[in-house]
């Protein structure tokens, strides 16, 4: 496959990692991957590596949720305020070697016409550096286990059970992490996506589910080992489980 | 900046093929189409020679009630006819571009590989969404044509010729754009009430497919069991007998429990 040249990719530094797992995430369903994924930068403190850009970022979504992006509905460019200064939209890859070698990729929905693009460019990206297995973290509303799974191959959901994880959705699953999940297994990156039970909130999709983020964390935790505590996402937010 | 080249494509095998018609069908109304070219595939054993991708497609992935992933993808089989006489090369997928511009490229590399392989004629199966249908007799089968020299072709089969509207997608595109090239296409159409559940899902209208099947392997020549297909006629026709009988009943106890004397709106 080929690689556009609309994407911008910017590294902070040359990484020196020896077949580093990846984990995944983005603002999906009720944000768990999101909550997820804070949870690993801020007790894992791994450093920022690379930056993806691109043309197909809005700074608004002009679809709801962000991720079920539409042909016809481009969004709008801008600038995001984070912290004092001000930045452009993009996918954030950090990196650390311990507890064990880990590259953290925080997702940014594009819009209809940059979302295989983009999905593409990180797949391509950690496959330079060697990833040969991604996990990634997303909810899903339906009655089942606290986390469900999905593999790109039948004998990773096998290994899956050992960790009391069963597939229990069926269905779409929807923008960055969803494509990069699914484009990974064309490239010959495994993955397995853990996905934590929530409750939708039809108003406000993402509206943050920090228990069923934790839930996740704990699972992930089982299966690599990184000693995180998920207490912190326990006592987070109003929203409760239903 | 410019967007990227949006099409891919993985070719798996390189068959070798003489005198073929292209099969073509997608998710559509009743997934007559899209049942009717799975159910071809399935029976005659085809084999899956190469899949397109495209950014174009609807951006996400299905998880399979098994746990697996799978990207959403147009496939490309093949069959080589044991007598000898027509090949087939069957051209599906679990779903559409989603703009124009995606589909008129992959409409593009559809007919490029048809002009590769030399076919000499393309079937386009869909939908004809009717309000209802009697259940005693066998769908219609409607039919449009690219020239009107094979208007005779329907008729010989008793095939409605559609001398109106509009066929969406790539089922209506491939053939306007072969038209274009010089090659030949007919677009068989199965009558369908487009069945859904009562929370919209679709219901996959096998007798449609049938009927439209039916008529599909006479023109092609070939002959396949239909047994498997008419198993799965009976049980959509019991499913929607059983949820029309429920319709009923739950209309029935709306008309009992609205408060006497009062008007009433169901």
């Amino acid at each position: 496959m080929t690689v556009s040249p609309s994407c911008k990719v910017r590294f902070l530094f040359k990484p020196k990692v020896s077949a580093p797992t990846a984990v995944v995430g983005s603002p999906g369903l009720r944000s768990i991957g999101k909550l997820a994924l804070n949870l690993l930068r801020e007790q894992l403190q791994p450093k920022l590596w690379a930056e993806l850009y691109s043309p197909s970022f809005p700074a608004v979504h002009q679809t709801r949720p962000s991720y079920a992006s539409q042909p016809s509905l481009p969004g709008w460019a801008g600038g995001l305020l984070e912290g004092k200064a001000l930045s452009l939209p993009r996918v954030k890859f950090f990196l650390t070697s311990a507890p064990t070698p880990l590259v953290v990729v925080e997702g940014y929905h594009a819009n209809f016409q940059g979302q295989y693009e983009v999905a593409e460019r990180v797949v391509e990206l950690l496959g330079e550096l060697g990833v040969k297995r991604m996990y990634v973290l997303a909810g899903y509303g339906l009655e089942g286990a606290e986390v469900a799974c999905a593999a790109t191959s039948l004998n990773l959901l096998e290994e899956a059970k050992k960790f009391g994880l069963e597939p229990g959705y069926e269905g779409p699953f929807m923008g960055f992490s969803g494509l990069v999940f699914g484009l990974g297994m064309l490239k010959g990156i495994e993955g397995l996506c853990l996905f934590g039970k929530t409750q939708p909130d039809p108003a406000e999709p993402e509206n943050p589910d920090p228990q069923a983020a934790a839930a996740v964390v704990r699972k992930l935790d089982a299966i690599l080992n990184l000693r995180l505590d998920s207490s912190r996402l326990m006592g987070e937010g109003k929203e409760g489980r239903n | 900046m410019s967007l990227a080249m949006t099409l891919r494509s993985r070719q798996l095998k390189t068959p070798n093929l003489r005198q073929v018609s292209l099969v073509c069908g997608f998710p559509d109304m009743g997934f007559v189409g899209k049942q009717s070219v799975d159910y071809l595939i399935q029976e005659l054993k085809a084999e899956l020679f190469r899949e397109l991708y495209s950014s174009h497609f609807p951006p996400h992935v299905l998880i399979r009630k098994d746990g697996t992933v799978e990207l959403m993808k147009n496939e490309f089989y093949y069959w080589k006819n044991p007598e000898g006489a027509w090949d087939l090369v069957f051209f599906t997928g679990n779903t559409q571009a989603a703009s124009p511009e995606g589909q008129f490229e992959v409409v593009e590399e559809v007919l490029n590989l048809a002009q590769k392989y030399g076919v000499q004629r393309i079937f386009t199966l869909s939908a004809h969404v009717v309000e209802s249908r009697s259940p005693d007799k066998p769908p219609k089968v409607y039919g449009a044509v690219t020239h009107v020299e094979l208007v005779k072709l329907l008729e010989k089969h008793g095939i409605a010729l559609l001398e109106r509207g509009l066929i969406e997608g790539v089922q209506g595109l491939l053939l306007g754009e072969a038209r274009l090239r010089g090659m030949e296409g007919l677009c068989l159409l199965g009558e369908t009430p487009a069945f859904t559940t009562p929370s919209g899902r679709p219901i996959v209208d096998a007798k449609s497919a049938r009927a439209v099947l039916e008529v599909l392997t006479k023109l092609l020549g070939i002959q396949v069991s239909m047994a498997e297909l008419e198993k799965q006629a009976k049980l959509t026709e019991e499913f929607i007998l059983k949820l029309e009988k429920l319709e009923q009943s739950v209309l029935e106890k709306m008309v009992k429990a609205r408060p006497p004397g009062q008007s009433y709106y169901v």
